[in-house]
């Protein structure tokens, strides 16, 4: 299977949720504990040899149970097997409570499951659904996808809240784009 | 560096939710030529294959630390998933119609694990607004549940026991939690609860349609409800009394 082996390496340098020296055995029979380097960033779990740069490995937090084995012990298992468990070993208890947290909170699809959480209980109590940024109405068309941003500036065109922005180039403020005060430009809606 | 190649397959075919799938052609790596795959998005992964029936992936692509853009191509409707640092690759994509490069764009765009992680925070301000707000009318108390009771696909499970403590509010407090807890709880909602849910749609994106998935996804209505149930049975056995009592016994089965 190809994947982007550079981009997640690079990925596994930025700064994480969470970071230590755990003692880490494989899901396979006869491998045994090993001393690494385990950091958490975003949905995956990254493995190196201390002092290493590059990472050994790394595991998708999704579709994971996560189970305490015993005081300072915690695994990971996949694939509703008991087979592919990864096994951690921490210096205290609380560490591997910590842990246990970080990597359930980590999933993608249980942060999902919050936001809908939230959501439905905004509507609950307020009666009114807050709409995502994708989910805005256009003013002048009346079409989803209208943009969340006060103003946007491309070398041309002024684009005021809540018109119907397409497609965002962002090429020069990548990261701030949701902050909105990203460039981009308006195709006529 | 080593990924775990079973577990990305897995969660690719397992029924956790799709935020887009499609085809598009995909600029090969090696050679220059476009390729049309079917792609699967779900959250910051994006799955290809040959073809949609096909098992075995072809690749993924993590999404995290890139930009979507368009760019100039030969082809139309063309767009690319850029990583700026040096060294980093860029991954170029053609789809059929302006409809579905704009869809992609977009979809694409929201895919950040970091990007979802503002928009919960986001959610959960709001929500403390709601409840401080709320606070001043008088109404039945809410309780905010503990968000370790709401583990979709990774749950966390004390040795040997499931034992609700540590999980908070739960709709069934004896069952034990597994991988698909939470597909399992809105199926079977599907045919118990009183209300009527709305069909699940795997592919429709949860977060764009609020009002099909309130009641799938409100635990405390759920528990609710099941309790409803559970109340009048109990309400009904109550009656029966020892009469129902007899009965089931001359039901179990005769060792004689």
């Amino acid at each position: 299977m190809r994947f982007n082996e550079k981009e997640l390496v690079l990925l596994s340098r930025q700064p994480s949720e969470r970071a230590a020296e755990l003692g880490m055995r494989g899901p396979k029979k006869g491998d045994v504990v090993k001393k690494r380097l385990v950091k958490l960033v975003v949905n995956f779990l990254f493995y190196f040899r201390t002092d290493e740069e590059e990472p050994i490995g790394a595991l998708l937090l999704e579709q994971c149970r996560v189970e305490r084995e015993d005081s300072q012990t915690f695994s990971i298992a996949f694939l509703d097997e008991a087979e592919r468990k990864y096994v951690f070993e921490c210096d205290t208890e609380e560490q591997c409570a910590e842990w246990i947290d970080s990597i359930i909170k980590a999933s993608y699809e249980f942060m999902r499951k919050n936001l809908i959480f939230y959501r439905t209980e905004i509507h609950r109590l307020t009666g009114k659904v807050r709409p995502l940024a994708a989910a805005r109405r256009c003013a002048k068309c009346h079409t989803d996808g209208a943009s969340n941003q006060q103003r946007s500036y491309c070398g041309m065109v002024t684009v005021r809240f809540g018109v119907h922005i397409i497609i965002i180039i962002n090429s020069r403020q990548t990261g701030r784009l949701m902050k909105g005060d990203g460039f981009g430009f308006a195709r006529q809606c | 560096m080593k990924i775990d190649e079973k577990v990305l397959t897995y969660f690719e075919s397992c029924n956790s939710p799709v935020d887009k799938e499609g085809y598009l052609y995909k600029k090969g790596e090696i050679k220059t030529s476009y390729q049309k795959r079917w792609f699967v998005l779900k959250g910051n992964l994006l799955f290809y294959k040959d073809r949609q029936t096909d098992r075995d992936l072809v690749g993924v692509i993590v999404l995290e630390g890139c930009t979507v853009q368009l760019c100039e191509s030969e082809e139309n409707f063309a767009f690319s998933l850029v990583w700026s640092e040096p060294g980093l690759r860029t991954y170029k994509f053609a789809a059929e119609n302006q409809a579905s490069q704009e869809s992609w764009i977009k979809a694409l765009l929201s895919a950040s694990h970091s990007y979802l992680a503002l928009l919960v925070v986001d959610m959960e301000s709001k929500y403390r607004d709601a409840l401080g707000a709320l606070s001043n009318k008088p109404s039945k108390p809410f309780v905010m549940p503990n968000f370790n009771a709401i583990q979709p696909a990774a749950v966390f499970v004390t040795s040997n026991t499931c034992t609700s403590s540590a999980l908070g509010t739960t709709p069934s407090p004896n069952s034990c939690p597994n991988l698909q807890a939470l597909t399992i709880s809105s199926k079977t909602a599907s045919k118990k609860s009183p209300k009527l849910r709305p069909k699940k749609n795997a592919n429709a994106v949860p977060m764009f349609d609020p009002f099909q998935t309130i009641g799938e996804y409100d635990f405390n209505q759920l528990h609710e409800d099941y309790g409803k149930e559970i109340k009048e049975l109990i309400v009904m056995w109550s009656k029966k009394g020892h009469g129902g009592a007899n009965v089931q016994e001359e039901n179990l089965i005769d060792f004689e």
